[in-house]
């Protein structure tokens, strides 16, 4: 009977008196303003100073800077780089998504970590170790010169930094996705006498297309946007070796800030994309786990 | 085909893979890794072991290098502490708050990420100078944030953030009300709920968060080089001086602050992730 | 078609124990055999085993004679379904049955007209006809599971595999699903196996059943033999509740109560009676018997007025023992 008398007095905690109790509200208004504060301070301020900056001389001025010639010159360059490295990537992201997550073999960890390893190598070491293998005074650098290839201070030694710096972006994205789908679906087609390819392109293809395909512009953006490594391996000469970046920086340096802003104002303006995108994806995607749960 | 003249029992000595394509990811993955990743790695561990140890030595202590590595680490570690309660309070109020603007900014947590590095450089440098929108509310306080470490330290803040919020957001989602109810009918006032049951299962999260930002923060180079002014012995970092040794031509010095520096953030990796890895046994994920 | 499997082994990765130790187990022709067991006993791993699922570490898998050992599970003639479903969440029901026949290479694949035909034919058999635009998400727990069913028949298998199909099911619909399973079976006649951790749906609908314990088949019978014969202890104990007293083993209904003493009963202390539909449930203290006697008999088969706390006479009528309990 001493429970039965003890009971009540513990129900008398409510959910809702609960709730009542907890933080006060002007404490739950001072933190959103807290984070208000620097979400405005390190966010929407350096936005709107790209956009402010560049056409702070003037729609024409403007528009002169965006159309000067080394700048298309350096946007065709930064163009042709994505064109190479993320498709690379994606590729690769796949193939590492689907070893990782469908099958258990050893050393498996340690691929893991080895995928993830570009990400904790400072982007000017990236272009460094190419230098040190396809440079002239590099390992492969007097080979290279004699059969007429040229890597470094070239295209293709762009794109090769900027494939290492955005070499996880697919395979860390898809990873998880591939993980969480399970082997069931899998499994089933195969013993219904799906093969290969069939299995990859009917089963686990839909199920994670969201994620690859944030997975690639995650890495188009930094794709476009690496300039650490790429400053290594480039040589910066304009027009020729100078990527969108490089040529900000050159710009910029030269005091021209009102066509280095103009420039940086079309990454900015792609950054918005990538985010307006990534946000309608993780829509998208939170919307297909409500309705598949 | 009948193969029935094995004799039982029939072993086998390879484990038969079930779905397609073991073989062909297995191989395309190794050989992509090696040749993109490991064998280029690999030359900058071969170069810098061109130098002899006295010389390797000399280079590591010499003032300007030990300069050079206590800017760059000192910063991101500074800049991802920093970040722990910044990205935490921004989860924070993402997750448990409703207001107007909310998706707009939780959108915008990614722009660091998106946003290429030199664009942010130029950009924060502008804001932050003498002459710029926050840098001349700054001047008369005495604050000065361009060109010094502070600008190095506010340019790692804004690269980190997106890695601080992002990894305890997911968390503090599935986090639910329940736990935090429960322990409020138990009568804990709410700032001892917050420290005691829902700061201890954001641990391995906020943790690996920080790891995040100083691996990525550590190394970085565009966003800072603008902002930090670049003046030897106190706002240069180490990539700079990786650049500068290429730039005269001295490859083996170069290689040799690489692999100092990504000996040093290895290690400092590894202990990271040990960490977490505590952490996370401690909230039994 | 009828299966053998031949002396089959499996361990896991580094796991001590055995996941199947030298299994041998024959499916005759148009048999529905029940792998009964707790979890972990590799019942599943077995059923895997037959699908191709898995591959065994030593042994043979024949299909009416013939190796299948090395067989990809799609060239088995297999028919799958999983616990939880396994379909295709982004494609419809109707794309789930047809995915078997789409897949097939161009010189046997089905003209469309003859895979809608078919799908149509598969969909009014599991009386989901009228879901054939939906998605999987639309559908219930019942209903899902027998789209997996018609899929994994749509492919025309010899041999049906279903791992623990009524696992994720509630009470009401895991009895209808099974009942409407066995009538399927006596209707088409496929050779089926079927795993599962429920004894009572084992021993319903099986024709026979096979006792996992360990690794190992413990009992292969009928539901019959092996709930009135059981093997061993294990088996005994698996299939119902059962009390231990020092001469055997006992079933809770298989006693006779009295509230005064009789010839040939044994003494104890009624700890509590509880009256649970037409019977009555007892918990006794036995005197020399270490953990409290469950007793269920009919209302009607109360002599006399029982009271918790009062002595209480008891007869087990059927007494088993085995050579080692477990």
């Amino acid at each position: 009977m001493r429970r039965a008398v003890a009971l009540p007095s513990a129900a008398r905690v409510s959910p809702l008196k609960a709730h009542s109790r907890a933080e006060p509200l002007w404490l739950k208004w001072s933190l959103i303003g807290l984070a208000l504060f620097f979400v405005v301070l390190l966010l929407v301020l350096p936005l709107v100073t790209v956009f402010y900056e560049a056409l702070r001389a003037g729609i024409s001025r403007y528009g002169a800077s965006i159309t000067d010639p080394d700048a298309l010159k350096a946007i065709g360059l930064t163009l042709g780089v994505i064109a190479i490295a993320v498709p690379l990537n994606t590729l690769f992201g796949v193939a590492a998504a689907w070893l990782i997550a469908k099958f258990r073999f050893p050393g498996r960890s340690l691929l893991i970590s080895l995928i993830d390893l570009p990400l904790a190598v400072s982007p000017v070491i990236a272009g460094l170790i190419y230098v040190l293998l396809f440079g002239r005074q590099g390992v492969l650098g007097l080979w290279l010169e004699a059969q007429n290839i040229k890597i470094i201070f070239a295209t293709p030694g762009i794109a090769l930094a900027t494939t290492f710096v955005t070499f996880s972006f697919v395979a860390r994205e898809l990873i998880p996705v591939m993980q969480s789908q399970g082997r069931e679906e899998e499994e089933a087609a195969v013993t219904l006498g799906a093969r290969g390819w069939q299995v990859f392109r009917f089963v686990t293809l839909p199920n994670v297309k969201w994620g690859l395909l944030y997975g690639i512009i995650m890495c188009n953006a930094r794709a476009m946007g690496e300039f650490g490594a790429v400053s290594v391996v480039s040589g910066k000469i304009r027009g020729l070796t100078a990527t969108v970046p490089l040529q900000i920086e050159m710009l910029y340096n030269e005091y021209n800030t009102v066509s280095a802003f103009a420039i940086a104002s079309l990454l900015a303006a792609l950054a918005l994309v990538t985010l307006v995108v990534k946000a309608l994806l993780e829509w998208r995607g939170k919307l297909e786990a409500k309705s598949q749960s | 085909m009948v193969t029935r003249a094995l004799p039982l029992p029939h072993v086998r000595s390879r484990a038969r893979q079930i779905l397609p394509g073991f073989g062909l990811s297995l191989g395309y993955t190794v050989f992509y890794l090696s040749f993109i990743v490991l064998i280029p790695l690999a030359a900058l561990v071969v170069k810098a072991s061109g130098l002899a140890p006295l010389e390797f030595w000399t280079l590591a202590t010499s003032p300007r290098v030990l300069s050079g590595l206590r800017v760059s680490f000192s910063s991101a570690l500074v800049a991802s502490m920093l970040n722990i309660p910044i990205g935490l309070l921004i989860a924070w109020v993402l997750v448990r708050y409703e207001f107007p603007g909310k998706r707009l900014i939780d959108a915008l947590i990614d722009l660091p990420f998106a946003l290429p590095t030199a664009v942010a450089g130029i950009t924060l440098t502008t804001l932050f100078a003498k002459t710029g929108w926050v840098g001349n509310l700054l001047e008369p306080l005495g604050i000065r944030v361009a060109y010094t470490q502070l600008g190095i330290v506010l340019a790692l803040v804004f690269i980190g953030l997106p890695f601080a919020v992002r990894s305890v957001q997911p968390v503090l989602e599935g986090l639910g009300t329940e736990v935090e109810e429960a322990a409020l009918s138990l009568g804990a006032s709410w700032g001892q709920t917050f420290s005691r049951v829902i700061l201890p299962q954001l641990l391995p999260a906020i943790l690996a968060g920080f790891t995040l930002a100083f691996a990525r923060t550590v190394g970085e180079y565009g966003s800072v080089i603008f902002i930090s002014g670049n003046l030897p012995f106190k706002t240069e970092i180490a990539p700079l001086l990786i650049v500068a040794q290429l730039e005269s031509y001295n490859y083996a010095g170069a290689a040799a602050i690489a692999v100092l520096m990504l000996g040093l953030s290895l290690i400092l990796l590894v202990l990271a992730n040990l960490a977490q890895a505590r952490a996370s046994k401690v909230v039994g994920e | 078609m009828n299966i053998t499997v031949e002396n089959v082994s499996k361990h896991f990765g580094t796991s001590k124990t055995a996941a199947l130790e030298h299994v041998n187990l024959n499916v005759e022709s148009g048999e529905l055999v029940a792998l009964l067991g707790p979890s972990g006993s590799g019942k599943t791993t077995l059923l895997r085993a037959i699908a191709g699922l898995e591959a065994p570490d030593s042994g043979r898998i024949l299909f009416d004679g013939i190796d299948a050992t090395e067989r990809a599970p799609g060239e088995r003639g297999v028919g799958f379904v999983f616990q939880h479903y396994a379909l295709f969440k982004h494609m419809t029901v109707f794309e789930n049955v047809a995915f078997g026949l789409r897949v097939r290479p161009r010189e046997t694949r089905p003209s469309n007209v003859e895979i809608e035909k078919r799908v149509r034919e598969l969909l009014k058999l599991v009386q989901l006809d009228f879901a054939e635009r939906r998605h999987p998400w639309q559908l219930s727990g019942g209903q899902r599971q027998r789209i997996a069913l018609a899929r994994a028949l749509a492919v025309e298998p010899n041999v049906l595999l279903l791992d623990e199909p009524f696992g994720a099911l509630d009470a009401k619909v895991r009895e209808e699903l099974r009942d409407w399973l066995r009538r399927l079976h006596d209707e088409i006649h496929l050779t089926s196996v079927f795993v599962t951790h429920d004894q009572d749906e084992a021993l319903e609908i099986a024709d026979r059943v096979a006792v996992f314990n360990a690794g190992k088949i413990e009992q292969l019978g009928t539901p019959e033999a092996v709930y009135d014969h059981p093997a061993s202890g294990f088996v005994y104990h698996f299939l119902g509740r059962s009390n231990a007293l020092p001469d055997g083993l006992v079933r809770p209904h298989e006693f006779h109560v009295s509230s005064t003493p009789r010839p040939g009963y044994r003494q104890g202390t009624l700890k509590f009676i509880r009256l649970v539909g037409a019977n009555a449930r007892l918990e006794v203290e036995g005197e020399g018997v270490s953990a409290p006697i469950e007793i269920e008999i009919g209302k009607g088969q109360l002599e006399g007025e029982l009271t918790p706390g009062a002595a209480v006479y008891y007869q087990p009528h059927t007494i088993r023992t085995f050579p080692t309990t477990n």
